[in-house]
């Protein structure tokens, strides 16, 4: 019968070289999702009425003004132009200028994306391995007070709206205790790596501390639940019938397919997290790609908007094709998609 | 493990006799034994009364939650009030009472909350099943879609929708789905890949069983356990989604009250009205931990075996 | 959120708080009030803010934050000085010209068309070497104000007071905006036939009317005068923000846009060569991107930064401060009526009832103008304003036409009213309001006043960009009827003298089109005809009951609700020294100040 196979047997498919494959086309699939990005960002943007040729004209400005500067940002023109100059730009590696600096967007991007890549990564680490952590610790205790506070304090994180903690943190961390006269914590800024390593990790501390609050929970959960019901499943009784230690079967056996939706979710979140943790760096004045998000929709500067939505998009997909292929290597039995 | 097989192997409860109880009605006995489980569902209860019993409790207390009291209500810069015997948990912003107003919020943020997540789960679900479950095209077309939505330009589009359709409770319902579904899709997909590929699965195949069957019976019940960590985690982040949106100025329109769009509201006076911010706050953290804890205790009601083993050690 | 308009960063303007009405003089040139204490030379001023400037280009630079920039690096024939005291802050003094041109000096010629300046011969350009500022960049700067690539939005001033100017702009409109040659061989081929230029250090302009507030025009950093250097770049482009040049004490030495700018000293700048500016810090360091007003106010108390870009203190710091004396919070008058409330005169809905004059009437009761300003601060921070013009402002003169006891709002008289007007059963009305700042509360109280009349309002919450683009600039929208009222607010461009930025902006309706700010469509031959007189008064004396006569007739004809006008806090570090508030940049003038030694 086809449907069945012996489970381990590489997938006939692919032939030899499956990983390559595997690659190939998921790369182009790609590319096809941010094609289809591309689009819907334009749509979303002329669908609403607006005129951002207004706004950079000035309050008072004339229609005549007004007509001059939408005929430099090529506003005048169909959408469907517009569309086309916009490609034709991007196959050439050009994503366009500003609405309002005129700066090449490419630029803008590139200097931009250290900062939120040294937010996300730091942050990322904290939150997968506190949240693991925590998860491991309440399922190897569950039900008992430490489990109970444990949750009670990821899903306090979780459920405190971003912009709340991190407001809050610059009010105690920053100001209350500079008048105590701590001063440790800046409130808010970057300094680049290069320029200071110190100083660059000084102010991120308290942003990561506030990405990670809010994400722990849902690692900790994760991992609880999904290590409780492996922990259930014949081959670690066989395992803890073989005479190992708790710990090992923990670690060595349990954690390691338990492991599946948290990888998910963090690819789904590193990947979100690359695009500009919005509200994060708003507050915490944060040079990133989020705050350049959000101070282009907010100029309703279209290039800027797209340059964003397409790296972000980029991001995503390249996260899910990593997270996909970490499955095969967590869990043998399946095979690259 | 496949829960039918399970159960009737072990039985159910510790002290039950397995013959002629239902799964449902173990599970149920089960639950009930819980404590901390009953504790939640009656907060759960307890917030559901409150919030469909709003307008007796404004009667109540003698405050609208769009009234402005503007002879006691604010300070005389401007500032909200403290709490008093006049409004026993202080005032907002515009002199309105926050008791009045939370217990309103409840409505709403209930209603995103539960609403939002019910929606993103069940569209998570079935993608997620689908692409995970079929191979080649089906699952290629699902994934790249939920690649898709979750690449969308998030700001842009709520920016967008709400441009054209105004803000209000179904728009920020509809985004918050939107943007939740595929999270949970891409999970569930990744689970049910690794289910396909299990034992029990292939014994089910070898009997004969179709596709929809082997879901069903197999496969879903085994997708409980993350499904629940995440829908109930995702009650409280719609609640959030919601705060954010009006944070961003999108989200109910006001002077409706939502806890969302009164911890919004609160931000410029949360060093020196706390209470503004604490109480919508403390609401919707207990709304996170009631859902919480709760789907804890079902997911064990459920799976006991789990819980058994690892006790059994100890 | 980033995007601050005028509108919105305003809140306040500084000006004087005198009771005598007809502020200003005309021809005043006294350069302030002598620093206090000891100037200390050095140091790096800090500043914290949200958003970007909105051009870095002076000929199309519009917004409030620009002008900080623009008072460091730019210079123009004339200018304000700075000054505790507001009169003399708001007085136009001579910048690049030796003196203020006046009919008594035989400066201001021809039936007061005509205006003579001389310039100074010390005033230079950071170039290498440095070269002098003559009257062709004086006449450069007046041209680049409608270049095609980055036109200016003031440019109506301009065209409606310069002999030709219309002509050259025109024209200048054709050009290709992306070739910055053509644009320079258009501004060296043509003139504006009103502007002349004798010699050197002359330039004279010559106005189609007489215009008692053209010093003000000429005040305005749109006419800053600009290095021939800038015809090799297309104006405000990314080149140009990369290769600005300066003739005041600071030049601007980084531009990341959206991140940082950053001014130092300018070598070639003398102090002998400035009576209004100083180079006291040695650097100017603008960081932005700041989301939290409440943030940067922890950080200038904190002392790790020293003034607020373009975010406001916040309300609920307030009144903690004001209660220990904090000596380094200030709270400037202002001249501002902001917000207030617009009628859609060509509404459809309710049978048309908000084009009847006597439903506006009655709604005038209905507002109660203390519980708006208790949005913004309370009543030490906003006075309630009855009319458009606000106190100091050329034309003020007290009068309140709809009295209500304590500015409360009296829903009484405004149901009886409204009932009387053929409207016994109260209205619906639509009021569109913008999603951030005080906005949505604002929107709410005036539901709140206007359901005590029997009126129903249903609040509209859009985006900043679509309130403007799809409702009140929008002249279709605004007939159809999407909105019914609105609450707006409005800053003049300058002060004193200042109907023609003011009254003449807000209730000509004449202009009504797309990028009106009448946007209710108002629009009264009476008040036409008495704007046109008051323009082409030649002094301000001679202009100002003209203001006044159409402020009482815009009143009676209840074509909007005014609110209140604001007074401005501000606060700076405690290293700050000397700090005086300049009314234009609504902050203080960092030309002028200078920071302690540390601690």
């Amino acid at each position: 019968m086809p449907w069945t196979r012996p489970p381990n047997e590489p997938s006939p498919r692919g032939g030899e070289r499956p990983v390559i494959n595997f690659i190939v086309r998921r790369t182009m699939f790609g590319l096809l999702v941010l094609w289809i990005i591309s689009v819907a960002t334009f749509v979303l943007f002329f669908v609403a009425p607006h005129d951002p040729a207004k706004v950079i004209a000035g309050r008072l400005a004339t229609p005549q003004t007004v007509a001059l500067v939408r005929h430099r940002l090529g506003l005048d023109q169909p959408v469907l132009t517009q569309y086309w100059h916009f490609l034709s730009g991007l196959l050439h590696g050009n994503l366009g200028y500003s609405f309002y600096s005129s700066t090449s967007v490419n630029s803008l991007l590139a200097s931009r994306l250290p900062v939120t890549v040294s937010l996300a990564a730091g942050a990322a680490v904290i939150w997968l391995i506190s949240g693991v952590l925590i998860g491991v610790l309440s399922a190897s205790h569950p039900r008992s007070k430490v489990d109970r506070g444990a949750t009670v304090f990821v899903l306090a994180g979780l459920s405190t709206p971003t912009f709340l903690l991190g407001i809050l943190l610059i009010y105690i961390c920053f100001y209350r205790l500079h008048l105590i006269g701590i001063n440790w914590f800046p409130a808010g800024g970057y300094v680049p790596f290069a320029q200071s390593p110190y100083e660059w990790f000084r102010h991120l501390v308290l942003p990561w501390v506030t990405l990670a609050l809010v994400s722990a929970a849902v690692y900790s959960r994760l991992t609880r639940s999904s290590l409780l019901d492996t922990m259930a499943e014949d081959y670690i009784r066989t395992a803890r019938s073989k005479g190992l230690t708790e710990r090992t079967v923990l670690y060595r056996h349990g954690l390691r397919s338990s492991l599946t939706p948290v990888v998910t979710q963090f690819g789904i979140d590193v990947g979100t997290l690359l695009g500009g943790a919005i509200v994060t760096e708003n507050v915490f004045g944060l040079p990133g790609l989020g705050q350049l998000a959000v101070q282009s929709v907010t100029n309703q500067d279209l290039p800027v908007i797209i340059g964003i939505v397409l790296l972000a998009a980029a991001f995503i997909v390249v996260a899910n094709i990593v997270v996909d292929a970490v499955y095969a290597v967590l869990d043998p039995r399946v095979r690259l998609g | 493990m496949s829960v039918t097989v399970l159960d009737a192997a072990l039985g159910g409860g510790e002290d039950e006799t397995f013959a002629g109880r239902s799964t449902l009605a173990s599970a149920w006995i089960r639950l009930r034994r819980d404590r901390v489980a009953m504790i939640s569902v009656a907060v759960l209860v307890a917030l559901v009364v409150i919030a469909v019993a709003a307008p007796l409790i404004a009667q109540a207390v003698g405050w609208t939650p769009t009234q402005q009291d503007r002879t006691h209500g604010l300070t005389p810069d401007g500032l909200p009030m403290a709490p008093s015997a006049r409004h026993l948990l202080g005032t907002d912003n515009l002199g309105r009472d926050i008791l009045v107003r939370t217990v309103y919020g409840a409505r709403v943020s209930l209603l995103v909350g539960v609403v939002a997540t019910g929606l993103a789960t069940i569209i998570g679900v079935v993608v997620g099943v689908l692409a995970g479950y079929s191979s080649g095209a089906v699952d290629t077309g699902l994934s790249r879609l939920m690649d898709v939505v979750l690449s969308f330009p998030f700001l842009l589009f709520a920016i967008a929708l709400v441009s054209i359709v105004g803000p209000g409770l179904s728009i920020s319902v509809v985004v918050i789905t939107f943007f939740s579904w595929a999270g949970i899709g891409r999970v569930v997909r990744g689970q049910t890949l690794s289910l396909r590929e299990k034992e029990f699965v292939e014994a089910a195949r070898s009997t004969g069983a179709g596709s929809a069957r082997i879901i069903v019976v197999e496969i879903l019940p085994n997708l409980i356990s993350p499904v629940l960590v995440l829908a109930t985690l995702l009650v409280p982040t719609a609640i959030v989604f919601e705060a954010t949106l009006s944070f961003l100025g999108l989200g109910v329109a006001p002077p409706t009250p939502t806890w969302g769009n009164m911890i919004s509201d609160s931000l410029p006076y949360y060093s020196v009205d706390w209470w503004f911010t604490l109480v919508p706050g403390v609401a919707l953290l207990l709304i996170t931990l009631a859902f919480n804890l709760l789907g804890d205790a079902v997911r064990d009601a459920v799976d006991p075996a789990a819980q058994r083993t690892v006790t059994e050690r100890r | 959120m980033t995007s601050r308009a005028i509108t919105r960063t305003a809140g306040v303007c500084g000006l004087l708080l005198l009771l005598a009405a007809c502020g200003g003089s005309s021809g005043g040139t006294s350069t302030g009030a002598p620093p206090t204490g000891t100037p200390t030379n050095g140091g790096t001023l800090k500043l914290l803010g949200s958003g970007d400037v909105d051009h870095l280009d002076p000929a199309s630079a519009y917004y409030t934050v620009s002008y900080t920039l623009e008072r460091a690096f730019t210079r123009q024939l004339v200018s304000y000085p700075a000054s505790s005291d507001l009169t003399t802050a708001t007085t136009v003094a001579p910048d690049l010209a030796t003196s203020l041109p006046s009919t008594t000096n035989g400066g201001i010629t021809n039936g007061d068309k005509t205006y003579t300046f001389h310039l100074r011969t010390d005033a230079q350009w950071n170039t290498t070497p440095p070269r002098a500022v003559t009257a062709e960049d004086v006449v450069r700067g007046l041209q680049r104000i409608c270049n095609p690539a980055s036109p200016s939005g003031g440019l109506t001033y301009y065209e409606d007071t310069i002999t030709g100017f219309t002509q050259f702009c025109d024209g200048f409109a054709k050009v290709n905006a992306a070739d910055p040659a053509a644009m320079a061989s258009y501004m060296n081929g043509h003139q504006i036939s009103g502007v002349t230029t004798p010699d050197r250090s002359t330039v004279v302009i010559n106005l189609t009317q007489p215009a008692s507030d053209f010093l003000n025009i000429l005040a305005l950093p749109f006419a800053s005068a600009a290095p021939v250097e800038y015809l090799k770049y297309v104006p405000d482009g990314a080149t140009f923000r990369q290769h600005t040049l300066s003739d005041g004490p600071y030049a601007i030495t980084s531009y990341q846009p959206g991140r940082s700018i950053v001014l130092n000293r300018n070598p070639a700048w003398t102090q002998a060569s400035d009576p209004l500016r100083h180079q006291h810090v040695a650097t100017i360091d603008i960081t932005q991107g700041q989301g939290s007003d409440q943030a940067v106010q922890q950080q200038l108390q904190a002392g790790t930064a020293d003034l607020s870009w373009d975010l406001p203190v916040p309300t609920a710091a307030l009144p903690a401060l004001k209660a220990s004396n904090n000596p380094n919070l200030q709270i400037f008058p202002s001249a501002s009526n902001n917000p207030y409330l617009v009628f859609n005169l060509l509404s459809p809905n309710n049978k048309g009832a908000l084009a009847n004059v006597k439903v506006r009437q009655a709604l005038e009761y209905a507002v109660d103008k203390t519980a708006i300003g208790k949005i913004y601060g309370g009543p030490s921070l906003n006075t309630p304003l009855d009319q458009v013009i606000p106190p100091g402002q050329a034309g003020y003169q007290q009068f309140d036409l709809y009295p209500t006891a304590g500015h409360n709002g009296d829903p009484a008289t405004c149901k009886s009213m409204l009932a009387a007007a053929g409207y016994p059963n109260g209205l619906t009305l639509t009021d569109v309001a913008r999603n951030s700042g005080n906005h949505p509360a604002v929107a709410q109280s005036v539901q709140a006043d206007f359901a005590g009349c029997g009126v129903k309002t249903k609040i509209v919450s859009v985006s900043q960009g679509d309130y403007y683009g799809k409702y009140l600039n929008s002249p279709s929208a605004t007939k159809a009827g999407t909105w019914d009222i609105s609450e707006p607010g409005w800053v003049a461009d300058w002060y004193g003298n200042n109907g023609r930025s003011f009254i003449a902006v807000l209730f000509d309706g004449r202009k009504y089109g797309p990028n009106t700010v009448n946007y209710g469509d108002y629009n009264s031959s009476k008040v036409n005809a008495l704007i046109d007189q008051a323009e082409s008064a030649p002094t301000e004396a001679q202009a100002a009951p003209f203001w006044a006569q159409a402020d009482k007739q815009i009143m009676t004809d209840a074509a909007f609700i005014p609110f209140q006008t604001q007074k401005v806090p501000v606060f700076h570090s405690a290293r700050v020294k000397n700090a005086m508030w300049s009314p234009f940049a609504q902050s203080y003038d960092v030309t002028n100040l200078w920071l302690s030694p540390t601690t």
